[in-house]
């Protein structure tokens, strides 16, 4: 073989590749370019012709507003899902860190014990429990709330595992040190281990973001008046109400989305970071 | 699992206190557990409780009304004849297939996008796109492109010469359930791609580099040193992607709702209908302690072949 031979063929795996790359992307984004496209287009287009145009003949935007408006509360349901978000992430954040750090640098009794406890709970499927979950909530009275829908599921067994890890891998010098200036136990936590493990913090965050929003079944067995749903109980009433509205529909699929996507290319690299930080456990 | 704490920290008095010992140990017994005091309270209560009470309910007659009532293993014999229950057993079942075609499908990607080329994060996010989109969104989506007969996907099929007339993916009894199980897979690449990534890149170059130099062509080095390597990996995505296979309810429920007739109905989906629309509370429970007992025995299947895998 030539050093020509090389090259051409070197060239040719290389097309071959990004080909099947665009290929794989076709797929997983095109759904995402259809669904946006047909958004935005206007009331004399046939939205169902083939081969689908992607950009739209006579763009509009009143799709987004007809869905905003057909379906009552719908800009509701957006504060009611960022109010969720946020109190899920508030509680995650503060619970898991301190017990995570509890849990790796701290020695008391009953520590390893209570370590195995919340593990254990990581084998229970939230299906399982959400009967007696659901008549928890209505015994503390939390029964159509936001807090009902954040508190069952804000920390969990996989975050509290995280921020153990986290605080794990921290120098001891840094807490003697502290503890030498007469730092108290809260002040260590807070003031210094806590702000180290930044990386952690802002993957949670993200995390627990794009999980309660996208949550579901929950939301859908707590909350009970239209007021208070959250987007994606919201867009599942949209999809049942107007179902022949092709345009409406992936109108309100787009905005329940965009959060989301905002969100998350932002702040690719935790995403990454956050996925593995899972497999590593292993 | 994770080893026991590799590095424990101590924080022994340090010399030259003279506090006496049971004060400390009292001390740092509440300082721990006023740390680990909220996370634990909410797991006890909406984790373990709950799981304790669901057990006990299962053995109950519930209609959330009257008092529930012990009536022993009658909801489990009732549950084993019960048609619809056995039938969405069935279904889910056959969703766990998604399980070894994410496995194969999501380490081809990683394969695919593990190497320096132009452009190659970009492939990476929108691959990962599916992962973050709201399980709603992507279920509406999907149910117009599965659509018959004017659906973008049978558009497209009846462009090619073999296929005559529609193809009923969501409302054919034969279709629902792996047309949805397609979609539970396409949301899912990304996540596993990025995991089965990490585990490529933590292979050590000398084993390929050694592979190399013994005359291994690309396919042996891929069975022989890859595959074995990325072992604790497949575990994982493994025991991760069947427990999710396990819980299906929302892609099924919004694309189809269970339909045609139950032909796509999952044990999520039973137990929300037997317990939120028909207050079946303790059967419901029953369903559930059932699906538990599922998601164990698989767990524990796959955490002896990861044994299994490290002795050899």
């Amino acid at each position: 073989m030539t050093l020509r031979d090389l090259k051409v063929r070197r060239v040719i795996t290389k097309a071959l590749l990004y080909a099947v790359m665009i290929v794989v992307a076709i797929y997983t984004v095109g759904p995402f370019v259809w669904a946006i496209s047909t958004a935005f287009k206007g009331p004399g287009e046939n939205v169902y012709a083939f081969p689908p145009r992607i950009l739209p003949e006579e763009p509009t935007l009143s799709n987004f507003v007809t869905a905003w408006q057909r379906v009552p509360y719908f800009g509701q349901y957006f504060i009611n899902s960022l109010l969720i978000a946020g109190g899920s992430i508030l509680i995650n954040i503060g619970a898991s860190s301190m017990a995570g750090y509890a849990l790796a640098r701290l020695q008391f009794p009953g520590r390893s014990l209570a370590f195995w406890i919340i593990l254990s709970t990581m084998m229970i499927p939230f299906q399982v429990v959400m009967i007696p979950l659901f008549l928890v909530v209505l015994q503390l009275g939390l029964l159509n709330t936001h807090l009902g829908v954040i508190l069952p599921t804000a920390v969990t067994a996989f975050s509290i595992f995280l921020f153990r890890q986290a605080f794990l891998k921290l120098p001891k010098e840094l807490e003697d040190a502290a503890r030498i200036d007469g730092c108290s136990e809260w002040g260590i936590y807070w003031r210094i281990m806590l702000p180290l493990t930044k990386p952690t913090i802002a993957t949670m965050v993200i995390f627990t973001f794009v999980s309660s929003w996208g949550e579901f079944l929950w939301p859908l067995i707590v909350l009970r008046s239209p007021r208070m749903y959250t987007v994606a109980v919201g867009l599942a009433y949209l999809q049942s109400q107007f179902s022949a509205n092709l345009r409406w529909i992936m109108a309100g699929s787009v905005l329940a989305t965009v959060p989301v996507l905002i969100v998350f290319l932002a702040f690719q690299r935790y995403f990454i970071e956050g996925a593995t930080a899972g497999a590593l456990k292993g | 699992m994770e080893p026991h704490p590799q590095q424990r920290v101590r924080t022994a008095p340090r010399a030259g206190q003279a506090r006496p010992a049971r004060r400390t140990a009292c001390r740092r017994a509440a300082v721990g557990w006023s740390f680990l005091a909220p996370a634990f309270l909410l797991i006890l209560l909406f984790h373990l409780i709950p799981a304790a009470y669901a057990i006990i309910l299962s053995f109950t007659e519930y209609d959330s009304i009257s008092a529930p009532e012990f009536i022993g293993f009658a909801n489990f014999r009732a549950l084993m004849k019960d048609r619809l229950f056995v039938n969405a057993l069935k279904n889910t079942l056959f969703y766990l297939l998604v399980t070894p075609v994410l496995l194969v499908v999501s380490l081809l990607v990683a394969v695919l996008v593990n190497r320096r080329m132009l452009g190659v994060s970009f492939f990476r996010v929108a691959y990962y796109l599916p992962v973050v989109t709201p399980a709603v969104a992507t279920a509406i989506v999907w149910s117009f492109i599965f659509r018959s007969p004017n659906g973008l996907l049978n558009q497209f099929l009846q462009q090619l010469p073999f296929v005559d007339g529609p193809i009923h993916f969501l409302t054919s009894s034969s279709l629902a359930l792996p047309s949805v199980m397609s979609v539970e897979m396409w949301k899912g690449i990304g996540y596993y791609m990025v995991i089965f990534l990490a585990g490529l890149q933590a292979i050590p170059s000398e084993l390929r580099d050694a592979a190399v130099v013994d005359g291994a062509n690309a396919v042996q080095e891929f069975f022989y040193v890859t595959l074995p390597q990325l072992w604790p990996s497949i575990t994982f995505v493994a025991i991760v992607s069947s427990m999710a296979a396990l819980r299906a309810f929302d892609l099924p429920y919004i694309m189809t709702g269970g339909g045609p007739g139950h032909a796509s109905e999952t044990v999520v989906m039973r137990i929300y209908t037997e317990a939120f629309e028909r207050l079946n509370i303790g059967y419901a429970a029953a369903e559930g302690v059932i699906l538990f007992l599922i998601t164990l025995g698989l767990s524990y299947v796959n955490m002896r072949m990861l044994e299994r895998r490290d002795m050899t």
